[in-house]
């Protein structure tokens, strides 16, 4: 028996090159002319807008539903398959706006969703991708709860630094092996869910994508730093509970586990260390080149993509440096950052007609939706079934409609504008921490779910996961985070 | 007459006895045996909703299932043709690949009885919450069936749940007239909720065995059959346990009862069902 991957058809594939080729062509002529990057401003609802958001629907709903169904689970593990969806509803959305709003209109869209938002985003992800993807922890210690619980300790505070599914991949196997003589490990692997994959990615924008994505809009390198205390509530909440429950499921271990886990010990071994520089590099990178504003120290503005430039060029060291043996004990593949860059560029471009529309309707909109909780909430709940990025940036551009009523202190300075301090720390909370409530609330969550069944950890089911974890442990934590910041 | 028996090859910890089993009653019968392994790709494949950039993973999960169902499968189909190559009993094997419960259902067809295993049905060792296939066929009318357990146990004795109901009745009428056993010493139990006709039932019971030249005891247990029924068992020191399982209800059959339900998913010894 084989598990292959299918063949598109020619037609699929034909398509598809047609399509990126025409998308590419268009943009390479409107950024080869001379005009206002920035495109128009105008701020009005687009007619039969109801049809323009419809790409953005469908790439999403394809997203959550096609690997689900039975006749197109298969059909969706091929790249190209995911590919051809993703400019379908690309094509989609550039054929309403040369409609709608006129041909005129494509090429600042363009520009806006590829060249400012979609590369520099997935080069930052393929970065820290690649140059974690050469760090190999091994080792197998005692499996007592207070090594657990350091272990999912360092993994909160390394998901900021590298990334959530860097920290994941880095530390789940090793934990994985150190708990390999219990048998209750199902909650290790929930809580390491929660906190590393998740709410650990809380403090810088290389954390979690959705931040990232906060960043390019303009939000400061720094600034996410201020979540601080909602980071450390929930991570100190999380780890007593695991502590107190790890505890109690330790002593119901049999004689033999304990005996067979003092026995076997193999100690830590960190292999592709260098690597922690290049990770470092590219936090420099990302916290000081911006294109926007004269690097520090100097009044010399950095040139478009040097970012992006330096942040490939760590790739290249890493991959120059890193012995092969590293990646393939890692199980290395480039096939997960394929996936996520193949869908975004399409999201990237479909997402558009739903931003005007927020930026047309935002206002009626926050007059019935304009608290922190509520934007923690909404976004929240939906990071916790459709990608958390686009759901970020779509709060992010109803937050702004806000910023006009609110004094200046209240506001943080951004690309386009301003956006409400309060609510950009409910929405980035929202995006981050409620990614944990489902397997697919982030991508980390089913890396971590797969590795572990893999090992013949018996996992919940999607709503077992939900009901018997999520559901009773965060909800109650993330009530008390509203009532103590965001109310 | 039992001539043909068929054998679920379910790569769990029940095959190996399943398979001693069938062999037991194939040399006693002199029936042939048929070892029959379902890959269900929908089942076990499945690996759930995929988030995006999880496809890679859900991948190379359903790769590491595929795999670990193709060496369960091997293992299992090994097992049995040399169990059945030793003890010089007439085989054959299927392969069969599809939905599992409607692809066993076909194949029980032509066989006079099915033996599973009760702890998990054609999972071939992938941990996937796909259900409860053992009580899914149960559920869809698989008889008769004896369902085992881990252990191997030589049946010599059994006890049969009765309550007077006609699905308990077909139970009994079909272990006595089936002759997959010869008679042994058997326990009729009844327990709590026939207070008043419980005396009847049984004696009425006991002389129908004794007619079948089965050598019969009673028992009544003041307890609800699902809270006491594998207490009984174990404490009359029975090999098997006879039962009848389904509702009348269409509903009803697929949810078994709870008493059917509790003994299938808890027992540790060998049950005969059927209705």
């Amino acid at each position: 028996m084989n598990h292959y991957t299918p063949t598109p058809s020619r037609f699929i594939q034909a398509v598809t090159f047609i399509a990126a080729i025409a998308i590419a062509i268009w943009l390479a002529i409107w950024l080869s002319g001379s005009h206002d990057s920035h495109g128009s401003h105008e701020v009005h609802m687009p007619h039969f807008w109801y049809i323009g958001i419809l790409p953005f629907v469908g790439i999403l709903g394809a997203i959550a539903v096609l690997p689900l169904l039975n006749k197109t689970r298969h059909w969706w593990e091929s790249n190209l398959n995911r590919f051809f969806i993703a400019m379908l509803c690309s094509i989609g959305t550039i054929v309403y706006m040369v409609v709608v709003l006129g041909k005129d209109s494509v090429g600042p869209m363009l520009d806006h969703s590829i060249m400012k938002d979609f590369i520099p985003f997935i080069i930052l992800l393929f970065s820290l991708y690649v140059i974690s993807g050469g760090i190999h922890l091994s080792g197998d210690l005692e499996a007592s709860p207070k090594v657990n619980t350091i272990f999912l300790g360092i993994g909160a505070l390394l998901a900021s630094f590298i990334g959530t599914t860097g920290a994941s991949m880095l530390l789940i196997r090793p934990l994985l092996k150190t708990n390999s003589q219990r048998k209750h490990v199902v909650h290790t692997v929930v809580v390491f869910i929660f906190l590393v994959s998740n709410i650990g990615g809380t403090l810088l924008p290389i954390g979690d994508p959705p931040l990232f994505l906060g960043y390019l809009r303009g939000v400061p390198f720094m600034w996410t730093l201020e979540l601080w205390p909602m980071w450390a509530t929930a991570c100190a909440i999380l780890l007593v509970v695991y502590f107190v429950w790890d505890s109690i499921l330790w002593r119901k271990e049999t004689f033999k586990s304990h005996l067979q886990d003092e026995l076997q010990h193999e100690p830590l071994r960190l292999r592709g260390v260098t690597n922690f520089i290049f990770i470092g590099g590219i936090v420099a990178a990302a916290a000081f080149i911006d294109s926007n504003k004269p690097l520090i120290g100097t009044d010399w503005y950095p040139f478009p993509y040097l970012r992006e430039l330096v942040m490939l060029g760590f790739v290249a060291l890493s991959l120059g440096s890193t012995k092969k043996a590293i990646r393939k004990a890692n199980n290395f593949t480039y096939a997960a950052i394929l996936e996520v860059a193949e869908l975004f560029s399409g999201i990237f471009i479909a997402m558009q007609v739903p931003l005007m529309v927020l930026n047309a309707s935002g206002e009626a909109i926050t007059n019935a939706m304009n608290k922190p909780w509520q934007f923690f909430w909404s976004t929240g709940t939906l990071s916790s079934f459709l990608d958390n990025a686009p759901t970020y940036v779509v709060f992010f551009k109803l937050s702004q409609s806000l910023s006009q009523s609110l004094p200046e202190g209240e506001l943080l300075a951004v690309n386009d504008g301003k956006v409400s301090i309060s609510l950009l720390i409910a929405i980035s909370l929202g995006s981050v921490f409620m990614g944990a409530m489902t397997y697919i609330g982030n991508g980390p969550n089913f890396m971590v779910k797969a590795i572990a069944e893999q090992e013949q950890i018996e996992m919940p089911s999607f709503f077992g996961y939900m009901f018997k974890y999520s559901i009773p442990i965060l909800i109650p934590i993330f009530i008390l985070i509203t009532l103590l910041f965001l109310m | 007459m039992i001539k043909r028996i068929l054998v679920a090859l379910s790569g769990t910890t029940c095959t190996t006895s399943a398979i001693r089993h069938a062999v037991e009653l194939a040399k006693e019968h002199d029936a042939e045996l048929t070892g029959v392994t379902i890959f269900d790709p929908d089942k076990l494949l499945d690996v759930g909703p995929v988030p995006l950039g999880g496809a890679a993973a859900a991948h190379q999960l359903a790769e590491h299932r595929m795999q670990l169902a193709s060496e369960h499968i091997e293992t299992s189909i090994s097992e049995f043709e040399t169990t059945c190559k030793n003890e010089n009993i007439h085989y054959r094997v299927l392969r069969e690949t599809g939905d599992s419960a409607s692809r066993l259902l076909a194949d029980w067809r032509y066989h006079d009885l099915t033996i599973i295993g009760l702890r998990g049905l054609f999972e071939y060792g992938v941990l996937n919450n796909h259900g409860d296939l053992v009580l899914d066929v149960i559920g869809n009318g698989l008889r008769p069936l004896l369902a085992v357990a881990e252990e191997y146990r030589p049946i010599q004795r059994a006890m049969i749940a009765y309550d007077g109901s006609p699905i308990a009745a077909r139970a009994m009428k079909a272990f006595c007239m089936l002759d997959i056993w010869k008679p042994m010493p058997t326990t009729i139990t009844c327990f709590s909720g026939h207070e008043g006709d419980h005396v009847e039932l049984l004696a009425e019971a006991g002389s129908y065995l004794e007619a079948h030249g089965f050598e019969q005891a009673t028992m009544y247990q003041d307890e609800k059959p699902r809270k006491s029924i594998l207490d009984a068992l174990e404490a009359c020191n029975s090999d098997l346990l006879v039962l009848g399982a389904a509702k009348r209800s269409k509903l009803g059959r697929k949810l078994l009862g709870s008493t059917a339900r509790y003994a299938l998913e808890n027992s540790t010894r060998p049950i005969f069902l059927h209705h």
